[in-house]
C-alpha cells in the first residue's frame, strides 16, 4: 500500500516540522547581533545535505521507500541504518515531547507536572503516527495555515517595536560568532530534517522530492529568520540569548491600545500545535525506521511501544526547562553530526554510485525508475 | 511506584494486542521487546530519578572535538 | 424469492415453480391461498369481456394504492365492452388486450406470480385473462402524496421554494426539471428484503466518475437489512468513517441542491419514501455552503460564509476558551474584564467547568424539549427557559452572569451551521473538560485531536478535508470565498469528474 503525499502538502509538512517546536527558543543565539547573517549561513550550509537527500529520494522514484533504499545501500546496511535512523528520530521526539511539556509547565501550568502533558501528547501522536503519512501532511496544512496566519499578524503587530538600531554594528566581533551561531540553527532545527527522509513514503513524480525539500526548506528558514531577528530587534541582542523563550517575551510586549494584550498566549498556542506537527512525524519514522530494522513493511504495530517509550524518554534526556535551553543552543555532539551530516552524504554518493552502474550497464534498474 | 508504571505499560500492550485482529508471532514478540524497554526506562527513571545519557559513539567524541575545535577556530 | 416446494392436492393444477399457469382458477387460487393468503387489501374484481366469446378475466390490485376511477374508466370499461377474438390463444390474448382495449399509458407483461407480488405493492392493477399464461400489468399509481412544499428544514429567503415530498417518482421529476439534459441519468434499485423500496442514484452521465457510480451502487448492492423507512438508513449503511461524528455523506431536502450536487459531479441517491436526498461524496467543506450562498451576491455570500466558519468556532471554543481563562489563566484577560467577572461570580458557589456543563445540559434540554412539541407549548418553555433558568439563576447567585452569555452565545452560533449543530455540542464538552483539566492547553489538545481525525477521514475516496488542504487557487474557489459564477470555471477537482470545464470561453459573462 503506497501513501502518496501531494507534493504542496509534503511541502507544508516540511515548513512545519522545521519552524514548529523552533519557534520560541533562542536559535541562533551566539551570533547576537548578527543573526540574520547566522541565518543564512546556515541556510547555505544546509542546502547541500537537503540537496543530497531530495537526490537520493528522487533516484529512488518509482518504489517505495524502504524498497528503493534497499536498491541502493543493500538489504543489511539499509536495515541497520534503519535502526539507527529510528533511535534518532525516537530520540528527537523525545526532546521535542520534553520541550513542549516544559514550555507548558513553564508558562502556563505551574502545578502540572510534565508527565502527564507528555502522556496526552503521546496519545495524539501516537494517534497521528498511526493515521500515517497522509493524513499527517493534511494536518500540517491545516495546522499550518493557522499558525503562518498567527505568525504573520503577530510579525505586523511586533513591526512598532522593532530597533534597528540592535542589528548594529555588523560582524563587530568578526565571523566566528556568526558561524557558531550557523552551526546551532544547523544543528537544532535545519538539519533535523533528515528525519523527514524516513516519513515519506513514495512520492508523485521524479522532481518531487525537490518540490517538497527545497521549498519547505527555504520558506521554514525565512519565516523562522523573520520571527527570530524581530524579536531579537524587540528584546535587545544582549538579552535575546538569556530569555529562555525570547520570542514569547518579545510578543508579550504587545499592546494595541490596551486592548490587544498579552498575545503571548498565542504563541504558546501556536507553538504546542507547531511542535504537534514535528513530534508526531519523529514517531513516525522512528515507527518505520525500527519496523523495517526488524523486516517488516508495515510499520503501525510498533508505534505503541515507541510511543510509550517517549513518555519516558522525555523525562530522560531533558528533565528541567534549564536543560531545554541549553540543549537547543549547545551543539554537536558526535553523533548529531553523524546523523545530519556524515550519514547523508555518505548514502547519497551511494546512491549516486549505483544510479551511475545502473544506467551504465543499461539494466532494469533504471528503466525501473521510470515506472509510476 | 515502578510496579504501578510497569502495570499500566503491561495493561496498555495487553489492550492493544487483545485489539489485533491477527498476532504473527514475530511481531508479538518485537512488540513485547519494545514495550518491555519502555516500561525499563519508565522504571529506572521512576525509581532513579536522572539517568546518564549514553553517547551511542562517545568513543568518536573527543576525536571529533579536536577536529571541529580546529575547523571551527578558522 | 417464491419457492413453492409443497404442492397441494385437489382441483388446481400443480404449478410450475413460479410461473403463472394458463388457468384462471388456479392463478386465482394460488394468488388467494397462498401469495396473498389472508391479506384483504388485495381486491380481485371478476369480469367478463363482451359478446360473442365472454372470456374470464381477472383485475387484482391492491387497494388504496390505486387510482380506482382510473381503473374503472380506462381499464376495466374497455375491457368489458370489447371482445377478444376466438382464435386467439395463449400469450397472444394479453397481446391483444393490450394492444387493442387497453387504453392506460402504461402496460406490461409479467410471466410469474413472484413478479405480482412486487407489483401489486408498486400500486399497479394486474389482469389475468383465463387462458393466457401472462398477466398484463397497467399502470394505476394513486397513493396518498403530500404536496410538494417548501422543506421546513432548509427555509431560504432567495431561492426556489420546492422540496423533496416522499414520493421518489415526484422527487426524481424534480430534479429532473431542473437537469433537462439526456445526461442526466437515474439508476434503481431495490433495497431491504422486507421492504423493497426503490432506491435511485442520480448522476450526469458525462460529468460524473463512472468509478464514484459504480462504487456508490456497490455499497448499495451490498445492503442486507429487512427495510429501508428512510434515507437515513441508506446514509448509515455506506458511509465512510462510520465511527466519527462527522458526516460523510450529505442530506438535503432541495431538489435544486441535489442538482447543484450532481452538476458538481457528485452522486444523488434518493429512497423512496424519504424527503431527504444523499449526496456524495461529502466534504466539510459542504456544511459550511448553503444554496442560497449561489444566488446572492457573491460578496454578501462569501462574508455569510465567513460568518459560518466564525460561528463554529464560536459554538465549540467559547465555554472552552472561557473555562482555561477564568481557572487557568486569568492573567491573559485584561484586567477590567477580569474584575468584572470575577465580581460577577464572586457569590456563585460552583466552580466554572460544573456551571458550563449545568447551563450547556439545560440549554440542550430546552433545545430537545422544544424541537418535537407543539408550537405553542414550544413557546412556554423558551419563556421558561429565558426567566427562570436564565435570570432567576443568575439572581438566585446559581450562575454568573457571564456564564449565561457564554452559553447563550455558544447556542445561538450553533444553529448558524445546522448540519453540524448537533455535533457541535460533542465537540464543545469534550473541548470543555479538556480545558478544565489543563487550560489552554487542554484545549489545544482538543483542538489537534478532532483536526486529526478530520485528516483522516475520506467520503468515497475523497479526503473529507480536500478542498481546505490545498494550495491550489482553483479549487479554494468555493470554500471560505465564494468566488463570483463568472470565475468557477472548472468543476472540483477532488470529484474526478469526467468533464471539469464548467464554464466555456470568458465565463458567460457579457461585459457591457
Amino acid at each position: 500500500m503506497k501513501e502518496l503525499v501531494p507534493d504542496h502538502q509534503g511541502m507544508i509538512l516540511v515548513l512545519m516540522f522545521i519552524v514548529g517546536n523552533t519557534l520560541v527558543f533562542p536559535l541562533g543565539g551566539l551570533a547576537g547581533p548578527d543573526i540574520w547573517l547566522a541565518f543564512l549561513t546556515a541556510t547555505v550550509l544546509a542546502l547541500p545535505i537537503i540537496l543530497a537527500m531530495a537526490r537520493v529520494r528522487s533516484l529512488m522514484q518509482g518504489s517505495t521507500f524502504f524498497v528503493g533504499f534497499e536498491r541502493v545501500l543493500g538489504k543489511w546496511p539499509s536495515r541497520i541504518l534503519a535502526f539507527l535512523y529510528g533511535g534518532f528520530a525516537w530520540r528527537l521526539a523525545c526532546y521535542v515531547v520534553s520541550d513542549v511539556s516544559n514550555f507548558i509547565q513553564t508558562v502556563a501550568l505551574p502545578t502540572t507536572p510534565p508527565v502527564v502533558i507528555a502522556t496526552f501528547l503521546a496519545l495524539l501522536m501516537l494517534w497521528a503516527a498511526k493515521e500515517g503519512v497522509e493524513v499527517l501532511a493534511r494536518f500540517a496544512v491545516m495546522v499550518g495555515k493557522v499558525v503562518l496566519a498567527v505568525l504573520a499578524i503577530i510579525f505586523v503587530l511586533l513591526l512598532s517595536q522593532v530597533d534597528l538600531g540592535e542589528f548594529q554594528p555588523v560582524l563587530y566581533n568578526g565571523f566566528k560568532p556568526v558561524l557558531r551561531g550557523a552551526f546551532q540553527i544547523l544543528d537544532f532545527p535545519f538539519l533535523e530534517t533528515v528525519v523527514l527522509f524516513w516519513v515519506f513514503d513514495c512520492f508523485g513524480r521524479r522532481v518531487s522530492p525537490y518540490k517538497v525539500f527545497l521549498p519547505g526548506f527555504l520558506a521554514a528558514s525565512l519565516v523562522l529568520l523573520i520571527m527570530v531577528s524581530t524579536s531579537l530587534a524587540v528584546v535587545g541582542a544582549d538579552r535575546y540569548a538569556l530569555y529562555y523563550y525570547p520570542v514569547w517575551t518579545a510578543v508579550g510586549r504587545i499592546n494595541v491600545s490596551t486592548f490587544l494584550t498579552r498575545l503571548e498566549a498565542i504563541v504558546g498556542v501556536t507553538f504546542a500545535i507547531g511542535s504537534f506537527v514535528k513530534m508526531a512525524v519523529a514517531l513516525l519514522a522512528a515507527s518505520r525506521c525500527f519496523a523495517y530494522a526488524f523486516g517488516f513493511s508495515d510499520y503501525r504495530f510498533v508505534v505503541t511501544p515507541l510511543a510509550m517509550g517517549v513518555i519516558a524518554g522525555s523525562r530522560w534526556f531533558i528533565t528541567t526547562v534549564l536543560e531545554v535551553d541549553q540543549s537547543a543552543v549547545e551543539t554537536h555532539s558526535p553523533d548529531e553530526i553523524m546523523f545530519q551530516v556524515v550519514i547523508p552524504l555518505v548514502v547519497w554518493a551511494f546512491a549516486e554510485l549505483k544510479a551511475k552502474n545502473g544506467k551504465a550497464n543499461g539494466s532494469s534498474q533504471a528503466g525501473g525508475g521510470e515506472e509510476v | 511506584m515502578f510496579v504501578l508504571v510497569i502495570l499500566v505499560y503491561g495493561a496498555v500492550a495487553a489492550l492493544e494486542l487483545w485489539l489485533w485482529a491477527e498476532r504473527p508471532w514475530k511481531k508479538v514478540l518485537i512488540y513485547l521487546l519494545l514495550t518491555a524497554a519502555a516500561a525499563a526506562l519508565a522504571s529506572l527513571i521512576v525509581v532513579y530519578g536522572k539517568l546518564p545519557v549514553p553517547e551511542p559513539i562517545g568513543f568518536l567524541g573527543k576525536l571529533f572535538k579536536q577536529w571541529w575545535q580546529g575547523g571551527g577556530k578558522q | 424469492m417464491f419457492f413453492w416446494k409443497h404442492t397441494k392436492k385437489g382441483e388446481p393444477q400443480p404449478r410450475g415453480l413460479d410461473d403463472i399457469s394458463p388457468s384462471l382458477r388456479t392463478n386465482l387460487h394460488w394468488l388467494k391461498e397462498d401469495i396473498f393468503v389472508h391479506d384483504q387489501t388485495i381486491a380481485y374484481r371478476g369480469f367478463k369481456t363482451s359478446d360473442p366469446h365472454p372470456r374470464e378475466c381477472v383485475l387484482i390490485y391492491a387497494d388504496n394504492m390505486v387510482k380506482h376511477e382510473y381503473l374503472s374508466q380506462f381499464v376495466l370499461r374497455p375491457m368489458m365492452r370489447s371482445s377478444l377474438p376466438k382464435h386467439l390463444r395463449g400469450e397472444e390474448l394479453a397481446h391483444y388486450a393490450a394492444e387493442r382495449i387497453l387504453e392506460s399509458d402504461g402496460a406490461e407483461f409479467i410471466t410469474r406470480y413472484s413478479e405480482i407480488g412486487d407489483k401489486l405493492m408498486d400500486g399497479v392493477g394486474v389482469i389475468l385473462i383465463d387462458g393466457c399464461p401472462v398477466a398484463v400489468v397497467v399502470d394505476a399509481q394513486g397513493w396518498a402524496k403530500r404536496a410538494v412544499t417548501e422543506p421546513p428544514s432548509e427555509s431560504v429567503v432567495r431561492g426556489p421554494r420546492q422540496g423533496f415530498s416522499e414520493d421518489l417518482g415526484v422527487n426524481i421529476s424534480l430534479v429532473r426539471l431542473r437537469l433537462s439534459s439526456p445526461n442526466f441519468k437515474t439508476r434503481f434499485l431495490h433495497v431491504g428484503t422486507q421492504s423493497k423500496t426503490r432506491v435511485a442514484i442520480l448522476y450526469l452521465d458525462n460529468v460524473t466518475s463512472m468509478e464514484l457510480v459504480e462504487e456508490v451502487e456497490r455499497r448499495i448492492k451490498a445492503i442486507d437489512i429487512d427495510a429501508v423507512l428512510d434515507s437515513g438508513y441508506i446514509q448509515e449503511l455506506i458511509q465512510d468513517s462510520p465511527y466519527s461524528p462527522f458526516p460523510t455523506i450529505g442530506q438535503t431536502e432541495r431538489p435544486d441542491v441535489v442538482a447543484a450536487k450532481v452538476l458538481e459531479g457528485r452522486v444523488a441517491v434518493l429512497v423512496d419514501g424519504s424527503p431527504f436526498a444523499l449526496t456524495m461524496p461529502y466534504l466539510l467543506v459542504e456544511a459550511f455552503q448553503a444554496n442560497e450562498d449561489y444566488y446572492n451576491h457573491w460578496i454578501t455570500a462569501t462574508f455569510h460564509r465567513l460568518v459560518r466558519y466564525i460561528s463554529f468556532f464560536v459554538t465549540t471554543a467559547t465555554p472552552a476558551i472561557y473555562i482555561a481563562l477564568i481557572s487557568y489563566h486569568p492573567q491573559l484577560i485584561p484586567t477590567n474584564l477580569v474584575i468584572s467577572i470575577s465580581a460577577a461570580r464572586k457569590n456563585v458557589p460552583f466552580p466554572g467547568i460544573v456551571e458550563v456543563i449545568a447551563m450547556g445540559l439545560v440549554f440542550e434540554i430546552l433545545r430537545e424539549g422544544g424541537v418535537r412539541l407543539p408550537r405553542p407549548i414550544g413557546q412556554a418553555i423558551s419563556i421558561v427557559g429565558a426567566i427562570v433558568l436564565g435570570d432567576a439563576a443568575v439572581s438566585a447567585s446559581l450562575v454568573s452572569a457571564p456564564m449565561i452569555i457564554v452559553v447563550g452565545l455558544t447556542g445561538v452560533a450553533g444553529f448558524v451551521v445546522p448540519s453540524l449543530n448537533d455535533l457541535a455540542v460533542l465537540i464543545r464538552l469534550s473541548l470543555v473538560l479538556l480545558a478544565a483539566a489543563l487550560g489552554l492547553y487542554g484545549f489545544v489538545f482538543g483542538v489537534i485531536a478532532f483536526l486529526l481525525l478530520l485528516s483522516s477521514m475520506e467520503s468515497f475516496g475523497v479526503p473529507y478535508l480536500s478542498t481546505m488542504t490545498t494550495l491550489v487557487p482553483q479549487d479554494l474557489k468555493d470554500t471560505v470565498v465564494r468566488v463570483p459564477w463568472w470565475q468557477m470555471v472548472l468543476r472540483p477537482r477532488y470529484l474526478a469528474s469526467k468533464d471539469r470545464q464548467r464554464l466555456q470561453g470568458q465565463a458567460g459573462r457579457t461585459d457591457r
